[in-house]
Parts: structure tokens; sequence; C-alpha cells
């Protein structure tokens, strides 16, 4: 469990966001994935306040006077997009609380919660789910930007104890057809029969027309940057240490040690790629920099660029 | 076993520093996939044979120890030095002139006796493994009378016990501040541990300031009732400074139980003064005694009270019907009523520059009038050089000024700013324009300057010497010489003594010395060394 925030991304700021995505459309989609399509009909949904990158042609100017102040524009809302289901899975395993300055499991919750109110802005049905990890009450479930049900689920997914089995029982029952799954973690998970069940929970996801989406958070780079060379004591999360938790191991680290370990690195998510690779599932790399110790700009750099993020609320022509 | 302690301490200490740097620690969340990276060999032994690693932790450290080190020795040295049983005591005897007066029976050197008996006793009875004792006497000098070598033994305490009842009163007076002296060295020394001083002064303010060595002033003995002689002053005719007599100074300590009656008799027995005295409310009296000599007188006070050395003195009043002086003007000492002789009292010469250190000298001018008169332009009000004359007749006379060379102040200008009358300070000197010459007002003129300036120079020549002053190389009262001291009579002195014969044993208690601002030190940097190390990690090692 990590020392939980809510996420610097202000909700008028992931308006935009989503916003601007719903007005771009991406024709050359390849695949089976899932495209949002537009509505047989503009439903009027709501009135919302007038944003920086709202469509200037939707401002309703005769309910926006009637307000009685100026520059109180308001914007007409149509539920026109068709709505699905966001189901994000967020691994918070012991090994996402690193590093230190920058946690990969408070970047996973930020992500996490800026799809949450992009989604749930649209009118998307959004299910919080904790990938590893029992979770007697299931999966949270989301479907109106309420802000305070959202930062509670996102608690819950925090209240993580340590246990390394993936959590997959429930959820088929929140993976319609063409649902959009997002799996965010560090990609560090043990390798055994467990990595095979979630390969197979990804095929079968895949083949209901649900869009799978990997976001890889990735902390070699500064971790062998942090580790510099010479004897080191190695300590893991939640002060593990490679003997057992006997008395600690000093470690001669030097460049050809940490070439070695990023082989191994690399061996272990490429073989997490070979095993899903058949459930066909796109993938983004968030890259930890060396010197990470501002996480509010590393997530709104890494958010507001990630194209393929972008395009899950993207409208298909 | 304190000190094993602390040199296993000291060990531990360059052996924690000798220890191999642990390695920095991590914390990564990839550490699984370094499973295979081999445990560092050196991580195998803890020490490694080399200096101690030298960093900033470590002389903090080190300073620390040191701190404690320093303050548990200095706790050793100093319960040491006041756990022994040690005693080093220096009896100060005082010897003066009234140490012999009669206090009630017995003198002074007979009452401090018993006390410096008491003092050895007491000393011998402690059975103490390390003492010694000393013994100066004092008066105008401090002297060694028993050395720590004489006074080891019991045998040589007694001796001196019995030696002590040969010292015999100086005719000198007391000097305390030679004891204040003494102290302020045994305090530079810092062997003494005790003095005594054995005294009828009573005990001054001044040791109050010092705390070591302990100084034990008993002041036994009491009150007397004594008069005596405290002065004797010659008087001499003002223009001569010849001596035509003397005066004398009485006075009364304590109660006056009677007439006391003071008589003076010349040589032969005859009295030229014989009444008693009137004693003023303060305890004084004076009297004048008209004599012309040469001749020696007595003089004695009867009863004279306690302390006798004060009851006589033998004076001598020295010849002289004229002035002598050494003449090296021209004319002769005859002509202007003086004399020369073996003693002169003055020189009179013509070179300003014919001056002595000695003898006061009046230089005279070569004489000679100014043809017109002459304004007297500045001169110094009231200046004995100027009594008695006559200005206006000054300036008609108009004698021949000079200017005054350096070192020569001018009394009397002219309008030409030439002087009339100058003196000088050292040696002692008087200018005036001229011997006594001319007629009328030339001759009143020069003659009222000459002798107005014999008067002022013989005013500033030594007094006559009516009696000798025993000193300490001639400490007995033999002819005129005698021990007139300011105040050595006084034997009705209210008693004041600190401490007594008791405080004479080894000071116990708490060290006056403990460490506790070398604890406090280490105590404030190990702190600061705790705080560092749980701040600073491995990087504080």
């Amino acid at each position: 469990m990590i020392d939980w925030r809510a996420c610097p991304l202000s909700p008028t700021l992931l308006q935009r966001y989503r916003y601007r995505a719903g007005h771009q459309s991406c024709p050359s989609m390849a695949g089976g994935h899932l495209m949002r399509r537009k509505g047989a009909g503009m439903e009027f949904h709501e009135y919302t306040p007038f944003v920086p990158g709202d469509d200037i042609r939707r401002v309703d100017w005769a309910a926006s006077a009637r307000t009685g102040e100026e520059d109180a524009w308001l914007v007409r809302r149509f539920a026109a997009e068709e709505q699905t289901t966001l189901l994000i899975s967020v691994d918070l395993r012991p090994t996402m609380s690193l590093p230190q300055n920058m946690p990969k499991a408070l970047i996973a919750l930020w992500l996490a919660e800026a799809l949450a109110v992009a989604g749930l802005q649209g009118g998307d049905r959004v299910v919080l789910h904790r990938l590893f990890g029992e979770d007697r009450r299931g999966p949270v479930e989301l479907k109106t930007p309420d802000r305070r049900r959202l930062h509670a689920g996102l608690r819950r997914l925090n209240e993580y104890r340590g246990a390394t089995r993936f959590n997959m029982l429930s959820l088929p029952a929140f993976l319609p057809p063409a649902s959009i799954w997002v799996l965010i973690s560090d990609l560090y998970f043990p390798r055994d029969g467990q990595m095979k069940h979630l390969a197979q929970t990804m095929c079968s996801a895949q083949a209901g027309l649900r869009w799978l989406i990997v976001v890889e958070l990735d902390t070699w780079r500064h971790e062998r940057s942090l580790l510099g060379k010479g004897d080191l004591r190695l300590e893991g999360p939640e002060g593990q240490n490679l003997n057992n938790d006997g008395p600690e191991r000093l470690f001669a680290i030097d460049e050809q040690q940490l070439d070695q370990v990023e082989a191994r690195i690399h061996g272990h998510k490429q073989q997490f790629h070979q095993t899903t690779a058949h459930a066909g599932r796109d993938f983004t790399n968030w890259v930890w920099p060396n010197d990470a110790n501002d996480p509010e700009n590393f997530f709104r750099d890494q958010f507001l660029g990630d194209k393929l993020l972008h395009r899950i609320f993207m409208r298909e022509h | 076993m304190l000190m094993a302690a602390l040199g296993l301490l000291g060990a531990v200490l360059v052996a924690v520093h000798m220890a191999k740097p642990r390695g920095d620690r991590r914390v990564i969340s990839s550490l699984h996939f370094f499973d295979q990276v081999p445990q560092s060999v050196q991580s195998m032994t803890k020490l490694q044979l080399a200096n101690p690693l030298f960093s900033l932790p470590f002389y903090v450290r080190l300073a620390l120890f040191a701190l404690i080190l320093t303050a548990f020795i200095m706790r050793t040295q100093t319960l040491d030095q006041f756990n022994q049983k040690s005693m080093h005591l220096w009896i100060f005897v005082d010897r003066s002139g009234s140490m012999g007066a009669d206090y009630g029976g017995r003198t002074g050197m007979e009452i401090i006796q018993s006390t410096y008996q008491g003092a050895l006793a007491l000393v011998a009875l402690q059975g103490l493994a390390d003492v010694s004792v000393g013994v100066s006497l004092f008066d105008l000098e401090v002297a060694l009378w028993k050395t720590e070598e004489q006074l080891k033994t019991p045998d040589g305490m007694a001796q001196s016990v019995l030696e002590f009842a040969e010292i015999q009163p100086r005719a000198l007076g007391t000097q305390l501040s030679l004891i204040h002296e003494a102290l302020k060295n045994a305090v530079d020394e810092g062997k003494i541990t005790h003095v005594l001083v054995l005294t009828d002064q009573p005990a001054p303010d001044w040791l109050a300031s010092f705390e070591k060595p302990l100084v034990v002033w008993p002041n036994p003995i009491k009150q007397a009732a004594n008069t005596g002689i405290t002065r004797i002053k010659p008087i001499s005719h003002p223009l001569t400074g010849l001596v035509t007599g003397f005066e004398l100074e009485m006075t009364a300590y304590g109660p006056i139980a009677g007439a006391v009656r003071l008589r003076v008799t010349n040589e032969q027995g005859s009295p030229l003064y014989d009444e008693d005295i009137a004693w003023q409310d303060n305890g004084r009296a004076y009297a004048a005694i008209p004599a012309s000599g040469p001749c020696r007188l007595q003089v004695e006070l009867s009863p004279g009270g306690a302390y006798t050395l004060d009851d006589f003195a033998v004076i001598d009043i020295p010849q002289g019907e004229k002035l002598a002086v050494e003449w090296r003007a021209s004319g002769n000492a005859e002509t202007w009523g003086l004399t020369t002789g073996p003693s002169p009292q003055l020189r009179v010469t013509h070179g300003l520059d014919d001056l002595s250190q000695t003898t006061p000298t009046l230089v005279v001018g070569s004489g000679g009038f100014s043809d017109t008169p002459k304004r007297v332009e500045n001169f110094i009000e009231g200046h004995a050089l100027l009594d008695d004359l006559n200005f206006d007749v000054l300036e008609e006379v108009a004698p021949r000024g000079i200017h005054t060379p350096e070192g020569w102040q001018p009394i009397l200008l002219d309008e030409d700013g030439l002087a009339w009358g100058a003196i000088r300070e050292n040696p002692t000197a008087a200018w005036v324009p001229s011997l006594p010459t001319g007629r009328d007002n030339r001759f009143a003129t020069t003659a009222v300057l000459f002798y107005n300036a014999i008067r002022f120079l013989i005013e500033r020549g030594p007094a006559a010497n009516l009696y000798e002053q025993t000193t300490v190389n001639n400490p007995i009262p033999e002819g005129n010489r005698i021990p007139l001291f300011s105040d050595e009579g006084n034997t009705w002195r209210t008693p004041r003594p600190r401490y007594g014969l008791a405080e004479l044993r080894p000071i116990e208690g708490r060290p006056t010395q403990w460490p506790f601002i070398w604890l406090a030190a280490a105590v404030c940097i190990m702190v600061f060394e705790r705080i560092k190390s749980a701040s600073g990690g491995l990087r504080w090692r």
C-alpha cells in the first residue's frame, strides 16, 4: 500500500482531453479492435460549463444568458457516443510501491483515476480492478462521474496486503463484449502458471471483441541509474532481501552485472509478451527517467502524450 | 580498571573504523532479478588491516572519546589530590617591635609561642603520611627561620618550640604586604596547603581573596593601652633653614590611665622641657621644643604604656648660627650674612649650567640696570620669589634680565620678555639678576630678590635629620637611631582572627574541579553524532 493521493490532473483538464479525443477519429485503426461509433441520435444529455477546447458551436447562448452571469457559458452535452465498459486492472504488488520517490503504484492509480474520470464523463461504465490479491468485495463498478465514489474505489484498490495471486475469478462478468480492458503493471510478476492463467483470460477477452491495452510501467533505467557501481546492499520492497530475510548480502555491482540483470528483465517481459501474443493487445510503455523525482509532471507528460490511451476516447468513422 | 576499560573502548573505536564499508543500501523493485548476481567477495570478512577510515565521523567519535578520557583523568587526579592525607604548612611569625609589647603580663612573642607550639602539636598528632612545616620570620622583611627539613621529625618540631623562645622582636615596623606577596607565591607554587600567621596585627581584608592555601590567622593577642611618640619634626628658620627646635607628635592608643609626662633633657641631664601632656580628643598631642644646636637631646614619655620602643627618642640638633653655603660667586659669603662650611645647604654661583643634583643652587646674574624704566609685563602671582617686592620700584630700577634657557621657568618678565627672576625644578635652582648691589632702591630690590631666592631654595632643600630610623640592616636602637615607625605602637587594635588552629587539617570535601564541563561537551558531541548517524545512514560511518 502506498501513500495515495488524488490524480494531479483536474477533472476539467480530463474533460478537455476526452472531448478532444471525441472529435478525432482514427481511420487507420487496424485489427479487430473495438472503436466507438457515432450514435444513431444526438440525444441531449446535460449542460456543463464551457472549458477551453469545447466546440464553440455547442454553446447554448440562450441557456447561458439565463444564468445572468457574463462568461458563464453553458455547453450542451449529448449522449452521442455509444456507452462502453472500461475495465482498468491495476497491478499493486509490492514491487509497484517503488521507486521510493516516484512509486509505480502511485502513477498506476493516477492513470486509473484519469481514465476513469474521462470515461465516466463520457458516460462509460468504469470498473476498477486489482490485478493481484484477494478482493472479496470484487471490482469497483462506477457509472457516474462521482469523484467521492471514485476516490473511495481507488483507496480500496490501494488496500493491498501482500498476496500475489491473480485476481481473475470475477473478471468475466465485468468484461462484456466490446469493452476495453486496460492493464497497468510493471510486468515483474512471477513466472509461473498464473501468467498462463492471465494469458488465457486475455485471449478469451480478445475473443469477445474486447480491446486489450497493456500499460507497462518501466523503472529499470531509473533504478539502474540509482544503483551506480560498487559494493551495495540491495533491498526490495517491504524490506525484502535475497537471502530469505537472513543477513544482508553485499553485491559487487558493475556494468556487466547490470547488463545481465537488464537482459533477465527483458527476458522475463518477453516471456509475458510471447505468452499473451495470440491474445492480441496494444502495448504502451511508460519509462521512468533517470532522475525521476517529480511524479506530477511525469504523469502529466506521459498521460497527455500517450497516443494509444488517447485512442480509447476516439470515435470510429 | 577504569583506564583499562577506556583503553578497550578506544581500541573498539579504532577497530570499528577499520571495518570495511558495508556498502550503500539501495531499495529497488527489480531486486528479484538480482538473484544470480554473485555476492561481493569483500563482504566475506568484516575487518581490513588498514588505517582507520579517517572520516569526519571518525574524528567526531575520537573527540567524544578524548573528552570522556580527559574527564575521567581529571576526576582521578582531582580525587587523588584531595584524598591523599597530606598537609604542607608554612608559618609566618611576626617579630616586629610591637611583638615585644606587654600584653597583660606577657609579651606578644610569648603569647604566640604557645600558639606555635599548639599548631605543631596538632600537625604531629594527625599522623599524616605527607606533611611538611616551614617557618619564616617577618617584620620589614621575610626571613627563613626553619626549613621543611628541620621540622620534618617530631624531634625537629620539639626543638623548634624550644628555640622559638629565643626569637627576639626587632625594633622595626610591620609590613603585612610581605605576607600578601608570600601568599601569592605560595599560590603560584601550589604546594603549600596551609599558612599560619602569628602576629599581633588583625587579619586584613585581602585574605578573603585567598582560597588556597588556607590562611589561618588566629590573632591571639589582646588589646593593651599605649602612648608613644609617633612623629618628630624639626622646626627651621624660615629664611636660613637653620633648626631652631623640634615638634613632637604623640599618640595615645586606648584609654589613658593617668597623666603622661613628657621630659626633654640634654646630654647633661638638664631638663629642657618637663610637662604633662595635654591630649586632644583624637588621642593626639603636640609639643614644640625650642633648641639650638649642636646638641643631643633625650625625649621620654612616662609612663609609656605597653609598647616601650616609642617612649624614648634621642635626637641631634645640628649646629647653625649662619646658613652654610658653597660660594662660587664673586665676593664672599660673609658679605651677605652667610658662611661656608663642610655641609652646605645651598650653592651660590654665576653659571646657569653650574647646577648640582643634591644641593639647591642659586644662580646670580652679572648685574646691571637699564637706563630707562621698564614695565613688568608678566609674573606668577604669589610666588615666593616675589614676596615683599614692590613692582613700582622694580619697574623703575629695571635690572638686566635674561632669556631663560631650556628647563628654566620665568617668574617675572619685563616688557621685552626678559626674565628678572626664574626657577627650575630638577635640579633645584633659582636665578636672580644680581647679588644685592647699588644703592637705595636698586639695593633694596636686588636684596629682596636675592634673599627671596635663598629662602625659596632652603625650603626645597633636604630637611635636617634629627634622628636615624632603625633599618633591616641596623635594627638595634643606638645613639640617635630610633624605631619610629608609623602605627607600630598601636597595641589597641581590635583582634580580628580568621580561622583557628582547628583548621590545620587536610582539606576534605568535594573536589573543586569536577570535570562536568568535559562531560557536558562529550554529551553534546554524542547527541550530534547520534543525530547524524540516524539521519546520515551509511554515509556517516
